[in-house]
C-alpha cells in the first residue's frame, strides 16, 4: 500500500504525467508507428504512395548487402562492448574499492562523466589530429624510432571507428557499473575475506555477480548506441565502412524513405531482441526500483 | 461535550481486499492520553492517519468535538500529527520549520517568527533557532517536531511512534516530558506505539489492536488486570495463559480442569457451559513456588530457564501445555534457595487470581517485552 | 574503508595507472584540439603549431565559407533553453506522478526507454514523415524541439527517479498537516527540497539538446542547429577553424556544467552549514 498517497485525488497523477505522455506519444510513439507504416508503402523515388506492399522488405531481405551490413554493425557492437565492459568495470572497481576518500571518489567519478555533457561530434573530431598520417600518434611513434613510415591504418579505418566508439560510450558503462558496485555492502567483502577467499575469488564470486545489473544496463546503452550510429562510422572510416544506420542514412538522402523504413524496422527488431536477451539475464527493473 | 473528544463510529479502511481497519468504534475522551498499541500491521497507524486526515475512511464517520470531520481537509480539523521520522523540512531553519503552519495561513513574517521562537524556547531549543534540522540530534529533532505540531494550537495531538527512533535513555526522558506536556496543555494526545511499558506508563486509555480490530480499550490497570482475550494477555505481557475444560458451573464461577487433571477455580466466568474449552490468565507476579504439588490452583513443571532481572528473578517452566509458564519471584526468595534449570517446580496461586478470558482472539501477538 | 592496512599495495597502483590512462584517453584528444585551435594562420590540422593566434576563431566569425554559424548557434542555444525549461518542468511532475501506481504507468515508462534505445536518425525520420503526412512544415522550434524532447525527457525522467528516491513523502504530508494547500506544498516544500536534483535534470535538458545531432538532422527543416553545422564542417572544412568551433562549443558546455555544479554546491552548502560553534 502506498501511504504517501492517502488523500490526494485519484486524478492527480494523470494530470501530472499528461505532458510527458503527450510529448512521448507525439514524438516517439506515433513517429515509430509512422516508420512502420512507411515501410509497407510504395515509392518510385520521387513520391510515396500509401498502398500496401511487401516490396521494401523483399528488397531489404533478399539483398546480400543487408547481411553484410548487419554483420559489420554487430562486429562493431561486440568489440566495443567487450572493451567498454573491461574498461568500465576496471575503473569502477578502482573507484569503489580502492579510492577510500569519498570526496575523491565522487570527484574522480564526475571526471569520468563530464565528457557526457559535451558534444559527441567534437569528441569524435578530436581524434583526427591524433590519428592522422601526420598526427600526434604517428609523430610520437616515429620520434621513438618504432616505425619509419607513418601508419595509415590509424585514421579512416575500422580501428578509428571502434576507438571512437570506445571513447564516446565507455562512460555509459562506467555510470551504471559504478552505481551497482557502490551499493555492495563492504561487510560482504570482509565476510568473504574472513571465509578465506582470495582477491580473485572475491572478485568473481562477490563483486562480479553483484555488479551484473549495472553491466547489463551499460551493455544495453552501449549496444544500442553503437547500432544506432551512422556518423562515426561514416567519418572515421573515411567512407570505407558502413553500418546498418549509415546505409539507411544513404537511402534517406536519396529519398528512398520506404526502403529505409523497412531497414529501420528490421534494425529495431534486432535491437529489441538483443535488449530483451540482456533483460532476460538480469532483472533491471528491480535494480531501478532500489 | 469537550471540544477535543473523538468519536470513531464504524470506521473501516480497505486497501484492495485488505481490511487494514475493520469497522472500529471508539470513544476517546477530551483531554485524555490515549495509546494505541498492537503489532505492526494491526491498523493502529492507519487509524491514526484517518483521524489526522491523511487517509480517507472507506466507511464510517469520525467526529472531533462532536463535529463530523470524516472528509474535512487535513490541517483544518484541529489535529496535528507528529511523524515517526519527524519529517522536518530539511531546507528550513528550526524557526521556519516551526513557523510553517503560520506561514501557510498567511501570518506576517515578523509575527510568525516571534511565535515560533517562543515555541522553540518552550521546548528548550531557542538557542538553536537558526540551525537546520540536519545539525540536530535525534532528541532535539523530536522536540522541534513537537513544537511544529503544537504551534497550530491543536485540539488533538497525534503521535506516530514518537519515541521509537530514540535510544533507551532519551526514550524514558521524553516519555516523562510527553506526559508533563499533556497535563499542561490539557488537550487530547493519541499516541501510537508498539511497546507495552510506554503505553502502560503514559495512557489514561490503552487501545489494543489486532488485525484491524480493537481487542480492548480500557485503562492500563484494567487492561493489565482484566485482559479481554488471550491475545491481549499475551501481548501486554506479565501474564500466563492457561486453558482447560469446564467441569462444573456454580453461580458465576466455574471449575476448569487441565488435560493433566489439575483443577482451577474461576471466580468469575459468566455464561460458560460444562464441557466448554476456556482460557484464563494468571499474573506472573501472583504465583508462589510451593514445596509440594498443590491440590488445586497450581501447576508443576520442569525449569527450562532462569533469568536474573535485578529486583526479581524470572523462572520459565515447561508444563506440557505447549506454552511456557512463567513465574516471577523476589530476588531474595530466589537467592535464599536458588532453583536450577532442570528441577521440577510446583507453583500455586489464590483462586481469586485466575481471570477468565472472554475474548476468542488466541493469537500469540509479538510480545516485545521480555 | 574496508582495508585495514594503511599502505597501498601494488594492486592499487596498477589500477590507479589504468584509471589515469583512461582519463588521458578521455580528455587528451580534446586537449589537443583546444591547443590546435590556436594554430597560426598558416598552420594545418596537425602539429607542429605554426605560431599561436586566434586567427581561426576570427575566421569563423568573418568567413562565409562555414554557412550560417551564427544563426545555428543562436538556434541551438534557444533549443537548449527551451529543452531545459520543459524537461525540468515535465520531469518534475512526471516523477511525482510515478510515485503512485496509475493506469498506463508501465507502457509510458517503456515508451520513454524505447526513445533512448531507438536510433536517433530513425526517430527523426518518423517525426519528419509524420509532420509531412499531416501537412505541417518542419520547423526547428516545433518538430526540432519535439525531437530534442524525445531525447531529453527520458533522461530527465530517469534522473528524477533517482532524485525522488531520496525524497521522503512524509515531508509533503507534514506540510498538508500544517494546513498547506497543494500549491503551497509544491512551492514551499517539494520544489525547494528537490531543487538541487532539478538543476541536474535541467543540466541534462540543456546539454543533451545543445549537442544533439542525429534526431535534429531530419527534423529542423531548412535551418540547421550548431551540431549539424559542425558535422557538415567535418567533411568540408580542412582548416583549424573546425577545431576553433569545437573549442567554442566545448567551452560553452563546460561553462554550463560548471554553473550547474556550482549552483548545486551552493545550495548543498547552505543546507549543510558546518556545525560551527555547535
Amino acid at each position: 500500500m502506498s501511504r504517501s498517497s492517502g488523500r490526494t485525488p485519484v486524478l492527480t497523477p494523470y494530470l501530472q504525467v499528461a505532458p510527458l505522455a503527450l510529448i512521448m506519444l507525439a514524438m516517439v510513439g506515433i513517429p515509430i508507428v509512422t516508420v512502420v507504416l512507411l515501410s509497407f508503402w510504395q515509392s518510385d523515388g520521387i513520391a510515396i504512395y500509401p498502398e500496401f506492399t511487401w516490396d521494401n522488405y523483399r528488397l531489404v531481405l533478399t539483398s546480400p548487402v543487408t547481411l553484410t551490413l548487419f554483420l559489420a554493425t554487430l562486429k562493431y557492437a561486440a568489440i566495443t562492448l567487450v572493451a567498454t565492459v573491461l574498461i568500465g568495470f576496471t575503473c569502477s572497481y578502482f573507484l569503489v574499492f580502492h579510492v577510500r576518500n569519498l570526496k575523491w571518489q565522487i570527484g574522480l567519478f564526475l571526471l569520468c562523466t563530464i565528457p557526457f555533457w559535451t558534444s559527441n561530434v567534437i569528441r569524435m573530431v578530436s581524434w583526427i589530429p591524433f590519428l592522422g598520417r601526420e598526427g600526434v600518434f604517428n609523430q610520437a611513434l616515429m620520434a621513438a624510432g618504432l616505425i619509419d613510415r607513418p601508419l595509415d591504418i590509424l585514421l579512416y579505418s575500422d580501428f578509428a571507428v571502434v576507438l571512437t566508439y570506445i571513447h564516446l560510450f565507455t562512460l555509459f558503462m562506467i555510470v551504471p557499473v559504478f552505481n551497482s558496485m557502490a551499493k555492495i555492502n563492504p561487510s560482504l567483502i570482509e565476510a568473504a575475506r574472513d571465509a578465506g577467499a582470495s582477491g580473485w575469488q572475491i572478485l568473481w564470486t562477490v563483486i562480479v555477480p553483484l555488479s551484473r545489473t549495472g553491466i547489463a544496463l551499460g551493455s544495453i546503452f552501449v549496444v544500442t548506441l553503437v547500432m544506432g550510429d551512422f556518423f562515426v562510422v561514416r567519418v572515421m572510416s573515411g567512407g570505407q565502412s558502413a553500418s546498418v544506420v549509415s546505409a539507411m542514412k544513404n537511402q534517406i538522402d536519396q529519398l528512398f524513405y520506404p526502403e529505409a523504413s523497412a531497414m529501420a524496422v528490421l534494425l529495431i527488431v534486432v535491437v529489441l531482441m538483443m535488449v530483451s536477451a540482456i533483460l532476460r539475464i538480469v532483472d533491471i527493473r528491480s535494480e531501478l526500483a532500489r | 461535550m469537550s471540544e477535543s473528544r473523538i468519536d470513531i463510529r464504524g470506521v473501516s479502511k480497505l486497501y484492495g481486499p485488505v481490511r487494514a481497519v475493520n469497522n472500529v468504534d471508539l470513544v476517546i475522551e477530551g483531554g485524555s492520553y490515549c495509546c494505541m498499541i498492537g503489532p505492526s500491521g494491526c491498523g493502529k497507524t492507519t487509524l491514526l492517519r484517518m483521524i489526522a486526515g491523511h487517509e480517507a475512511p472507506s466507511a464510517g464517520t469520525i467526529l472531533i468535538g462532536g463535529e463530523d470531520v470524516t472528509h474535512a481537509r487535513t490541517g483544518s480539523r484541529g489535529t496535528a500529527l507528529m511523524f515517526q521520522n519527524y519529517a522536518l523540512f530539511p531546507h528550513l531553519s528550526l524557526t521556519d520549520n516551526v513557523a510553517f503552519s503560520l506561514r501557510v495561513k498567511g501570518v506576517a513574517t515578523a509575527e510568525r517568527r516571534m511565535r515560533a521562537r517562543e515555541m522553540l524556547d518552550r521546548v528548550q531549543l531557542g538557542h538553536l533557532a537558526e540551525r537546520l534540522p540536519s545539525e540536530l540530534s535525534g532528541g532535539q529533532q523530536q522536540r522541534v517536531a513537537l513544537a511544529r505540531a503544537l504551534i497550530t494550537n491543536p485540539k488533538v495531538l497525534l503521535l506516530d511512534e514518537p519515541l521509537s527512533a530514540l535510544d533507551e535513555f532519551l526514550r524514558l526522558r521524553m516519555r516523562v516530558e510527553l506526559k508533563r506536556l499533556q497535563n499542561e496543555l490539557g488537550i487530547t494526545f493519541i499516541h501510537v506505539t508498539h511497546t507495552q511499558p510506554e503505553a502502560i506508563a503514559l495512557a489514561d486509555q490503552v487501545v489494543v489492536m489486532d488485525h484491524g480490530l480493537i481487542e480492548q480499550a480500557a485503562s492500563p490497570r484494567e487492561i493489565y488486570n482484566h485482559p479481554h482475550s488471550p491475545y491481549v494477555a499475551r501481548f501486554m505481557g506479565g501474564q500466563n495463559v492457561l486453558s482447560g475444560k469446564v467441569e462444573s458451573v456454580a453461580g458465576t464461577g466455574a471449575v476448569v480442569v487441565a488435560p493433566g487433571g489439575m483443577a482451577w477455580d474461576l471466580p468469575e466466568a459468566p455464561g460458560v457451559q460444562p464441557g466448554q474449552e476456556v482460557r484464563f490468565s494468571v499474573r506472573r507476579d501472583r504465583i508462589r513456588v510451593v514445596p509440594d504439588e498443590p491440590a488445586r490452583n497450581g501447576v508443576s513443571g520442569r525449569v527450562i530457564n532462569t533469568e536474573y532481572q535485578g529486583t526479581f528473578v524470572k523462572l520459565a517452566l515447561e508444563t506440557g501445555s505447549g506454552e511456557e509458564f512463567i513465574i516471577t519471584m523476589g530476588d531474595e526468595a530466589w537467592f535464599a534457595r536458588p532453583i536450577r534449570v532442570g528441577e521440577t517446580v510446583h507453583a500455586a496461586w489464590e483462586p481469586g487470581m485466575s481471570h477468565f478470558l472472554q475474548g476468542s482472539n488466541n493469537s500469540v501477538g509479538t510480545p516485545l517485552e521480555d | 574503508m574496508t582495508q585495514s592496512t594503511g599502505r597501498r599495495g601494488a594492486g592499487f597502483w596498477l589500477l590507479a595507472a589504468f584509471f589515469a590512462l583512461f582519463v588521458i584517453f578521455l580528455y587528451g584528444p580534446m586537449l589537443v584540439i583546444f591547443i590546435l585551435s590556436f594554430q597560426g594562420p598558416t598552420g594545418g590540422l596537425t602539429f607542429p603549431l605554426r605560431g599561436v593566434s586566434t586567427h581561426w576563431f576570427g575566421d569563423l566569425w568573418s568567413s562565409t565559407r562555414y554557412g550560417d554559424l551564427g544563426g545555428a548557434f543562436r538556434r541551438s542555444l534557444m533549443l537548449g533553453a527551451m529543452s531545459l525549461l520543459i524537461t525540468a518542468a515535465v520531469c518534475l511532475f512526471a516523477g511525482l506522478a510515478f510515485r503512485r501506481r496509475f493506469w498506463g504507468a508501465g507502457p509510458l515508462f517503456y515508451l520513454a526507454i524505447t526513445s533512448l534505445v531507438v536510433p536517433g536518425i530513425l526517430l527523426g525520420l518518423g517525426i519528419s514523415q509524420l509532420f509531412q503526412l499531416m501537412g505541417f512544415r518542419l520547423q526547428w522550434w516545433l518538430s526540432g524541439l519535439g525531437a530534442h524532447l524525445s531525447w531529453t525527457l527520458p533522461f530527465g525522467l530517469l534522473i528524477m527517479f533517482a532524485v525522488l528516491n531520496r525524497f521522503d513523502g512524509s515531508w509533503e504530508e507534514a506540510a498538508r498537516d500544517a494546513g498547506a494547500s497543494p500549491w503551497q506544498v509544491l512551492r514551499l516544500v517539494t520544489v525547494p527540497i528537490l531543487f538541487p536534483g532539478l538543476i541536474a535534470v535541467a543540466l541534462f535538458g540543456f546539454t543533451l539538446s545543445y549537442d544533439e545531432m542525429p534526431r535534429s538532422l531530419l527534423t529542423v527543416g531548412g535551418r540547421n542547429t550548431l551540431p549539424i553545422e559542425i558535422s557538415n564542417m567535418t567533411t568540408n572544412v580542412t582548416t583549424p577553424a573546425l577545431y576553433a568551433i569545437g573549442t567554442v562549443t566545448s567551452v560553452i558546455s563546460f561553462t554550463v556544467i560548471a554553473a550547474a555544479f556550482v549552483a548545486i554546491a551552493i545550495i548543498q552548502k547552505r543546507r549543510a552549514r558546518a556545525k560551527r560553534g555547535a
